[in-house]
């Protein structure tokens, strides 16, 4: 692994110019992000590894503060010369002459969740073809209807430093692995699509954490060829079960999102100025935790050199906080919660969730499945939405069954489920004690990309609308 | 000059690949410059600047083929980028497809296809920022129940460069202007929990020229429309009737059944277009267009993003399926020629019929007026379609009640089917565009 020093060749003091220039006219706080990123992505498709593709990013983003307002750059050219030219840029946000100068700054420690011996991107191609291979052939046996089996493997290695006007100055090296295997099953003219992944801040010992390359392989030609059975999901509202880990979805598009403090902030969601009142059932406590060892929404610190703590946002049903990054929290008057992240030195950060869950209850998971009569069970979803101004938000099932009776029947297909967030969470009438977090395969598209964790124990919610085809 | 130079790189980058041991290669440089803007409450909330730069290097080695990208176009970088390419390249299978294009589909095609302002350098910040304030003032001063979620303003010049080992080495220059404004206005339900309910909604304009943009009122009216229509929204019945879709949705219903006729999905057996050419996919109303050659339009393009030269085709003619979109590997793996579409559509629209949006809804006596769709569920890999909703209730075929929380489903091919009226309002506000559209009949689930 190359040193700090290797990847961006820039001395305290430089910085300490660079941030003396952002600050010259009149910003109260400014901040260098330099990124190095190698990602690399190896494709298998019909049977042969046909692409093998690797990815340098490296840039610097400078960023001055004032007030709610933001200026910006970055440059890919890191000499003193470029990386001044980008404060000067950026510092244009306030007019005032200059501000009182940059502290010295002081490199942080923090505790490191994702320790990794061997990040997958040292791993030989050899041996990530050997995955590959293993997936592809796990799939294809599967099922003699498998018509298409594609695996990709990727992973990077992101090496960022954080030198902000405050003093700090944070390094981290951040590991990235998945493996996503996507099967193609037909009969009689049907095809379906089955879909397995998973992965994390891990190093190749994410194999060791139960799943496998063949078991991805099994697990996307199972769903295909279920989905082969699945008939056409009803229409109209129902309950709901979901299922553990996966289902978090579910929480990140309903009460996530509009929990992010920049809407909060601009006073657009829906939860602007509830703080303190009941916004869900009492069965419902939600918490945003970037602490979560080796999870896909891990991190050290955030993008402006934050370290996270266990936010709860909703504590037994009643609103208790929202996620804040540096900006928001400096508007409303508390503390950042380590959630400013930013897809690359490109953009300036944002509030984003990190590892956004939902606490274990205590119902027996037999018991939630016994006491509905008339309803749908998920457990994998394909994604979903949300409209933070009325909450509504929809997810949409992969892998979805009716229950009649207590009893989980037919699987179906082609539904998108409906709900108003601060309707459907006063309406979660069970929890499980089965919690578990997802693997490792969720990114967050809010106009920029992020890879997020997801956790849920079984739940029910009384009532939602199924969006399917069948009249009842 | 610039281009020049960049082209020179790609070009030697090209060579030294060939001499590194690549049988062949193709490079690509792309460069940007942006500038972006974001006022809120007449406050500049977000300033932008920046340019930046990427080089990409397909390398082939005896149909073996790596991709290797990076930020960096230092010559130490290139070398050091080449050599870990032609070691990827080594130990990948032989694949048979891989490969350049054939050398007679290279060219630039189109003449000027005016796809650069030349009055962008002289636009300037202030500029630019003004607009934004101009666009947000005039977006709330339209009614005192609006609360501003900001608008924005910015512009790119995009530089492509493009060179392969059979001598092709072109480049062209790109602007882009774009402007847009969000609002919210409270919504407050007279009963249930959702205490802080707002409706929201966005509007915009692009244009290759910044003096090509939509006059300001007509953005923020637009916005400011879709918002207010949507309060007291209520939660239709479960049903099946007429669905209109505006051109907003019809829009992105489109760009679905692109993404169904392009070469990967058509392939890997992940479309529902699959083994269709040349046969009835939709009713013959349809009639779809690829043409990268229009002048002026944001898709438009002189080749591909694998230097194949442009030609305009026919999607969908009369209702028959005519092309997939097409790159030469993914026509080489279907036994096809390549379209030109390597990097996808270009400039691709649904031809104008003969309705006007008003004489389109004056003709369903009960169905839904579609503004909105939201969620991951149409699925054209396997032709199913169910998205989230919001809209309009139609009654004896006027507008009436807003209606949201509600989905509607069906499947790709019915719907294609069911389209029944094309209108007649085709307007370019992107590179996919359709007119306003009626389908005979979906499920739409609510209460």
């Amino acid at each position: 692994m190359l040193s700090f020093t290797d990847h961006f060749g820039i001395s305290d003091e430089k910085m300490i110019r660079v941030m003396e220039t952002a600050l010259s006219r009149g910003a109260e706080y400014c901040d260098i992000f330099f990124e190095h990123t190698v990602e690399n992505q190896l494709t298998m498709e019909e049977g042969i590894v046909r692409e093998g593709i690797k990815w340098i990013s490296h840039g610097a983003g400078i960023r001055a503060v004032k007030g709610e307002g933001t200026g910006y750059a970055y440059t890919e050219d890191l000499s003193l010369e470029k990386m001044n030219q980008a404060a000067l840029t950026a510092a244009a946000i306030a007019d005032t002459g200059a501000s009182p100068p940059p502290v010295a700054v002081s490199e942080v420690l923090f505790e490191n969740r994702y320790p990794v011996d061997d990040p997958v991107t040292g791993v030989p191609l050899k041996k990530k073809i050997s995955w590959i291979e293993e997936a592809e052939e796990a799939a294809r046996r599967h099922d003699p209807r498998v018509i298409k089996v594609t695996v990709t493997m990727a992973d990077s290695l992101s090496t960022v430093q954080i030198a902000t006007s405050e003093g700090r100055l944070l390094r981290d090296t951040r590991p990235m692995m998945r493996i996503s295997v996507s099967v193609v099953a037909e009969t009689d003219g049907n095809r379906q699509i089955g879909i397995s992944s998973g992965g994390g801040r891990l190093g190749s010992g994410y194999f060791e954490t139960g799943m496998t390359p063949a078991s991805h392989g099994r697990e996307a030609a199972r769903q295909a060829a279920l989905l082969l059975e699945a008939v056409d999901a009803p229409a109209g509202p129902m309950e709901l079960i979901l299922a553990p880990a996966e289902s978090g979805v579910f929480l990140h598009e309903s009460v996530g999102h509009p929990l992010e403090a920049d809407f909060i902030r601009k006073k657009t969601s829906t939860y602007t100025d509830r703080i303190g009142d009941r916004v869900a059932s009492e069965l419902v406590t939600v918490i945003d935790d970037g602490t979560v060892i080796n999870n896909r929404g891990a991190i050290n610190f955030d993008d402006e050199g934050t370290i996270p703590t266990p936010t709860v946002l909703i504590e037994k049903g009643i609103l208790k906080g929202f996620m804040h990054d540096r900006i928001s929290a400096r508007y409303f008057g508390v503390e950042p919660t380590g959630n400013g992240r930013r897809e690359s030195y490109k953009s300036p950060p944002l509030p984003r969730m990190t590892v956004t869950y939902l606490a274990a209850g205590e119902s027996d998971p037999e018991d939630i499945f016994r006491s509905t009569k008339k309803g749908i069970y998920c457990k994998s979803f394909k994604g979903g939405q949300v409209d933070i101004s009325n909450g509504d938000f929809v997810f949409v099932p992969i892998e979805a069954y009716l229950v009649e009776d207590g009893k989980v029947t037919a699987p179906v297909k082609n539904l998108t489920l409906i709900g108003n967030g601060p309707d459907v969470m006063t309406r979660v009438t069970m929890t499980g004690r089965d919690f578990a977090f997802s693997d490792g395969r969720w990114t967050c598209g809010k106009g920029q990309q992020a890879p997020v964790g997801v956790g849920l124990p079984t739940i029910k919610i009384s009532e939602i609308t199924v969006g399917g085809s069948e009249l009842q | 000059m610039e281009n020049n130079r960049l082209k020179d790189l790609a070009a030697k980058t090209v060579e030294t690949a060939l001499a590194r041991g690549a049988d062949s290669s193709e490079v690509s440089i792309l460069t940007d410059t942006e500038f972006s803007v974001s006022v809120r409450n007449g406050e500049i909330e977000n300033l932008i600047e920046s340019g930046s730069r990427r080089i990409c290097i397909d390398i082939f080695v005896g149909g073996r083929k790596a991709v290797v990208t990076s930020t960096d176009i230092s010559e130490e970088s290139i070398d050091q980028l080449l050599a870990e390419g032609i070691e990827l390249a080594r130990v990948m299978d032989r694949d048979e497809y891989a490969g350049l294009p054939d050398k007679n589909e290279l060219g630039a095609g189109g003449g000027e296809l005016e796809m650069f302002d030349d009055a962008a350098s002289s636009i300037t910040a202030v500029d630019k920022i003004d607009m934004a304030m101009k666009l947000e003032q005039v977006t709330t001063a339209m009614d005192a129940r609006i609360i501003s979620d900001g608008a924005s303003c910015s512009t790119v010049t995009l530089t492509s460069v493009l060179a392969n080992s059979l001598g092709f080495c072109e480049s062209f220059d790109r602007t882009s202007s774009s402007i847009s404004v969000s609002c919210a206005a409270e919504d407050r339900p007279a009963s249930g929990e959702n205490k802080g309910k707002k409706q929201s909604s966005w509007w915009y304009s692009t244009s290759i020229s910044f003096a090509g943009l939509d006059p300001v009122e007509k953005v923020a009216a637009r916005t400011v429309e879709r918002t207010l229509r949507k309060l007291g929204a209520v939660k239709p019945k479960t049903c099946e009737v007429p669905v209109v879709f505006d051109d907003v949705t019809a829009r992105q219903l489109l760009s679905y059944v692109a993404s169904a006729t392009g070469g990967s999905s058509i392939y890997r057996k992940s479309s529902f277009l699959v083994d269709r050419l040349g046969e009835e996919i939709g009713s013959p109303l349809v009639t779809v267009i690829d043409d990268p050659l229009m002048k002026g339009r944001p898709g438009s393009r002189p080749f591909d993003v694998e230097g194949v030269r442009s030609r305009p085709k026919t999607v969908v003619n009369a209702g028959t399926l005519e092309n997939y979109l097409l790159s030469s590997y993914q026509a080489r793996k279907l036994g096809l020629k390549t379209t030109g579409n390597a990097g996808g559509p270009s400039n691709l629209y649904m031809e104008a019929g003969e309705h006007s949006p008003d004489e389109i809804i004056a003709g369903v006596d009960s169905g839904l007026y579609l503004t909105s769709m939201s969620g991951p569920g149409a699925n054209w890999s396997t032709g199913d379609f169910s998205q989230g909703a919001q809209g309009i209730w139609i009654r004896g075929g006027k507008l009436a009640e807003p209606v949201s929380e509600f989905t509607i489903t069906g499947t790709f091919a019915k719907m294609l089917s069911g389209i029944v009226i094309v209108g007649s309002d085709l307007e370019w506000r992107g590179s996919i565009n359709c007119p306003t559209l009626r389908i005979d009949s979906m499920t739409v689930s609510g209460t």
